[in-house]
C-alpha cells in the first residue's frame, strides 16, 4: 500500500482561483482529492478536508494539508504519509496561482476557464496547467479544479506493494468556496 | 447440470423414504412427459401397493431410494430419477432401463416386471455409449450413454488433435 | 420437514464452497478483481496483492486500528503460513470442511474441499492451475479414477481450473484458453445460491474449457468466453457449448452495474437426453452507500428450449446485504428467488441469514441459517425446508 500512496501530490492539485484581488479567504468546508490507477483496473482516491486559501495580493496559493489524507485503508494511509509523502517533513501540497490565471464570473454567473500554477509537494516545485470552474453566488465563489500531476517529478517515490504499483501520473482534485475579505 | 448435481446431492443422501408420498406418480409424470400414472401407481414403489412406512420395497422403490429418495420431497425423486437414466437401471433384469419402460410409448411397462420390452415400444433402451441418439423421450432410436466423469472416460478429439499439433510444432522447432 | 432440511443441508455442504469471492469488496472501492485474484473476474486463488489484503482488511479485529496503528500484513499470510516463495511462483490451498446442523437433529462432519492452487507469471505469461481431492459429488471435476454411473464420484483426484493466459495493455486485458471459471453474474460466495445454481455458473463444479478475454480498466470490467464444453465429463453430447459474458460498469463511486449473458447448447441435457439450448441474460449490481454495508443484486431471465417440449421460461434473483460489524465479523442477509418454468405454482423463496468471521490469518468461521420455500409443480404444495450449515475454511 505504500505505493498507494500516491498521493500525496495529488492532493495539491488545487485549484485556483484566481483573484486578481487581493485579500481572497476560504470560507466553509474544502476538499482535496486525488486519483491514481495501476494495473488490471487497479485503482486509488485519497481526500481530504484540510484545505486553505492564502493570498498575498498577488499571487492566489491553495493550501492542503497531507496529514489527514486518507485513501480507505489505514496501512495504505499509513504508507502513504509516512513512505512517500513524508508528510512529517512536507506536511502540505501547495499550488500557487498567479491572480492573471483565473477570470471570476460576475455576480450569479459561472465561468470555466485553465490556467498554469506551481504546484509544489515533498519538497519539489514544477509548473503544471490545471482547469477550472468558478460560480459567484452573492459574492462567494465556488470553485472547483482538477490537474494533472506526475508524482515522480516531486521525487516522490513510485508506490508499489505487493506486485502492485501505481502509475506516476495521477489526478488532483479541489473544491472550496471563498470570498473576498 | 442442475439435475446432475441433484443427483449428487441425493446420492449422498442416506436417510430413505418411508412413507407415502400422494404428489410423486405426478412428479414421475411431469418429469418423464408420460402420458398417466406409472403403472402400478404407487404399487411402482410400494410393495403391493400398500402406502404405509417400510413398504417401498419393490425393485424399483429400492432403486430410487438408494439414489436419495425422501418422503415429501420431489426433488429427491426428481434427482432419483435423474441417477436412474444415467446409470441405465435395470431393476427387473429384463434388459430394458427402468426409466425406458416408464417413458415407454404409447404404453409404459412397469420396471419391476420383466417384460418383453422391445415390443412395448420401449424409447430406446439401447445403449451406446459416446453416441447422439435421436430417442430418449420414446423416439425409438438409441438413447445416449450414461453421463461418466473423468479422464479416460470421454473421447476427447478436439484435445487431442490440439496436442498433436502442439507436439508436431515443438517437434519441429527443435529439428 | 425435518428430512427436508437435511436434503438441504447434505446439497449446500456436498455443494462445497472451493473458491472465496468477496463481490462486496466494493466497500473498500475495489471494482476489479484482478488486483486480488489469478482470476481476471474474481474467485480462486489469491494474488500476494490478494493475500496481504485478506489481512489487512478481512481478518478480525476488535479495535479497528487507526492509520498509525496499522500494521504491515502478518508475516503468516505467507504460503503455508511461514513460505516465502519466488515473485514468479504463487502457490496456495483451499480447505473447507464443516457441519451440518439439522434442526432436532445431531450434527454431520462434512468434507467440502482440498485444493491446491498453482501460477506462475513470466512476464505478461499466466501459468494458472488447481488440483486436490474431492469427496463425493466431485463428478464434473474428477480426473481419476473414472467415474458416474453405477460408480459414485465420491474420492477423486479434482482439477477444477488450468489455464493458461497473456495479458495486455498494462494487465487490463488477459486472454485465455483452459479450463476456468464462467464469467456470468454476481461471483457471489454461495455458490449453491439459486441464481448461480439455475444459470450453472458456480466456482465449485460448473468451470468450463474454452477460450476467454476479460478486460479490468477504471470504470469498465468485463469477459467473455466462447464455451467449448467440459471435457472431464461425457458422452460429448450432454457438454455445453456456446458463449458466457459479463460486462459491469462504474455508475458512481461504489455503485457498479452490470449486464450477463449465457447462451450454452448441449445434445442432450440429463434426464430427458433430448437437444437443448439454455439461455440466461442477467442485470447485477454492486452499491456501498455507507462504508461498512455492501449491497448485491442479481436478476436473470433463463429460458430452456428442447424439442417436442414447451419452453421453459424462468428466472433466478438475489438481494444481498453485507454488513461488517467490526473489521472480519459480516453479518450478511440475503433474499433469493427462482422459477425454473416446471409448472410449479408460483416462484421459490428463500432467506438467508449468514455469519462469516475471519477469525485468524487463513482461518475463516462461517454460519449459515438458510430458510427455503420450494414450489413444486401444480398441484403440489411448496416445501419448506431450514437448516443450519457451519463451515471452518482454511485457506493456505
Amino acid at each position: 500500500m505504500r505505493l498507494f500512496s500516491v498521493r500525496a501530490v495529488l492532493t495539491s492539485s488545487l485549484l485556483l482561483a484566481g483573484v486578481a484581488l487581493a485579500g481572497w479567504t476560504k470560507t466553509g468546508d474544502g476538499v482535496a482529492s486525488f486519483k491514481g490507477v495501476g494495473p488490471a483496473g487497479f485503482k486509488i482516491e485519497g481526500k481530504t478536508r484540510s484545505v486553505d486559501v492564502k493570498d498575498d495580493g498577488k499571487t492566489l496559493t491553495v493550501v492542503v494539508g497531507l496529514k489527514d489524507l486518507e485513501t480507505g485503508i489505514d496501512l495504505r494511509d499509513k504508507h502513504m504519509r509516512d513512505k512517500y509523502l513524508e508528510v512529517e517533513k512536507f506536511p502540505e501540497a501547495t499550488l500557487a496561482i498567479p491572480h492573471d490565471e483565473i477570470k471570476w464570473p460576475d455576480e450569479g454567473k459561472s465561468g470555466e476557464g485553465s490556467g498554469k500554477g506551481t504546484f509544489s509537494v515533498h519538497g519539489k516545485s514544477k509548473e503544471i496547467s490545471f482547469k477550472y470552474k468558478i460560480t459567484n453566488s452573492g459574492g462567494t465563489f465556488a470553485i472547483e479544479g482538477e490537474a494533472p500531476v506526475n508524482f515522480k517529478e516531486h521525487d516522490v517515490n513510485v508506490p508499489s506493494y505487493m506486485g502492485i504499483t501505481v502509475k506516476p501520473d495521477i489526478t488532483v482534485f479541489a473544491k472550496f468556496n471563498a470570498k473576498k475579505g | 447440470m442442475r439435475f446432475h448435481r441433484a443427483i449428487f446431492f441425493a446420492a449422498s443422501l442416506g436417510a430413505a423414504a418411508a412413507s407415502a408420498t400422494p404428489t410423486f406418480t405426478g412428479v414421475m409424470q411431469t418429469e418423464l412427459m408420460m402420458s398417466g400414472p406409472p403403472p402400478g401407481v404407487c404399487g411402482v414403489c410400494h410393495l403391493n401397493g400398500v402406502t404405509t412406512t417400510g413398504t417401498v420395497t419393490t425393485p424399483f422403490g429400492r432403486a430410487v431410494r438408494m439414489n436419495g429418495l425422501m418422503a415429501n420431497n420431489d426433488a429427491s425423486l426428481r434427482a432419483a430419477l435423474t441417477a436412474l437414466t444415467m446409470a441405465n437401471t435395470d431393476s427387473d433384469g429384463d434388459g430394458c432401463s427402468d426409466i425406458a419402460e416408464l417413458k415407454g410409448m404409447p404404453s409404459p411397462t412397469n420396471p419391476n416386471v420383466a417384460t418383453d420390452c422391445s415390443a412395448g415400444g420401449d424409447g430406446g433402451t439401447m445403449v451406446m455409449d459416446g453416441g447422439m441418439g435421436g430417442g430418449g423421450a420414446g423416439g425409438g432410436g438409441p438413447t445416449i450413454g450414461p453421463i461418466r466423469y473423468g479422464c479416460g472416460a470421454n473421447s476427447v478429439p478436439e484435445l487431442m488433435a490440439l496436442a498433436a499439433v502442439v507436439a508436431l510444432a515443438l517437434r519441429a522447432r527443435r529439428s | 420437514m425435518r428430512k427436508l432440511g437435511w436434503l438441504l443441508a447434505v446439497a449446500v455442504a456436498l455443494g462445497g464452497s472451493t473458491a472465496a469471492a468477496f463481490p462486496w469488496m466494493v466497500k473498500h472501492d475495489y471494482q476489479s478483481c484482478a488486483v486480488c485474484h489469478v482470476d481476471p473476474s474474481g474467485a480462486g486463488q489469491l494474488t500476494p496483492y490478494g493475500r496481504a489484503q485478506s489481512d489487512v482488511l478481512l481478518r478480525w479485529r476488535i479495535k479497528k486500528p487507526t492509520a498509525d496503528e496499522a500494521q504491515e500484513p502478518s508475516p503468516t499470510t505467507r504460503f503455508l503460513w511461514f513460505i516465502d516463495l519466488p515473485e514468479v511462483v504463487n502457490l496456495s490451498g483451499n480447505f473447507r470442511g464443516g457441519a451440518m446442523i439439522p434442526v432436532g437433529g445431531a450434527p454431520r462432519p462434512l468434507f467440502m474441499a482440498a485444493d491446491l492452487y498453482g501460477t506462475v507469471k513470466v512476464d505478461r505469461f499466466v501459468f494458472h492451475a488447481s488440483s486436490g481431492l474431492g469427496l463425493r459429488n466431485v463428478g464434473p471435476a474428477a480426473i481419476l479414477p473414472q467415474c458416474g454411473g453405477d460408480k459414485p464420484c465420491n474420492a477423486q483426484w479434482v482439477a477444477r481450473e488450468f489455464w493458461a493466459g497473456a495479458t495486455f495493455a498494462d494487465e487490463a486485458v488477459m486472454v485465455r484458453a483452459g479450463r476456468m471459471f464462467v464469467p456470468f453474474g454476481l461471483r457471489n460466495n454461495e455458490h449453491f445460491m439459486w441464481v448461480r445454481d439455475t444459470t450453472n455458473t458456480d466456482t465449485n463444479l460448473d468451470q468450463q474449457v474454452g477460450v476467454s478475454a476479460s478486460y479490468n480498466g477504471e470504470k469498465l470490467r468485463g469477459e467473455v468466453m466462447g464455451l467449448l464444453g467440459n471435457y472431464q465429463l461425457g458422452p460429448d453430447a450432454y457438454r455445453e457449448r456456446g458463449y458466457s459474458a459479463f460486462a459491469e460498469y462504474t455508475v458512481l463511486s461504489k455503485l457498479y452495474l452490470g449486464l450477463s449473458s449465457l447462451i450454452a447448447v448441449s445434445q442432450a441435457d440429463l434426464l430427458l437426453q433430448l437437444p437443448q439450448v439454455r439461455h440466461a441474460h442477467g442485470v447485477t449490481m454492486r452499491w456501498s452507500p455507507l462504508e461498512p454495508l455492501a449491497l448485491l443484486a442479481e436478476v436473470d431471465f433463463l429460458a430452456w428450449q428442447q424439442p417436442t417440449r414447451l419452453d421453459r421460461l424462468g428466472f433466478a434473483a438475489l438481494v444481498q446485504a453485507d454488513f461488517e460489524v467490526m473489521q472480519g465479523l459480516h453479518l450478511i442477509g440475503s433474499v433469493e428467488g427462482q422459477h425454473t418454468g416446471s409448472q410449479e405454482r408460483g416462484p421459490s423463496v428463500g432467506g438467508w441469514v449468514s455469519a462469516a468471521w475471519y477469525v485468524l490469518p487463513h482461518v475463516e468461521v462461517r454460519l449459515d441459517a438458510i430458510l427455503r420455500r420450494t414450489a413444486r409443480p401444480a398441484p403440489d404444495p411448496a416445501t419448506v425446508g431450514f437448516t443450519l450449515l457451519g463451515q471452518l475454511h482454511f485457506f493456505l
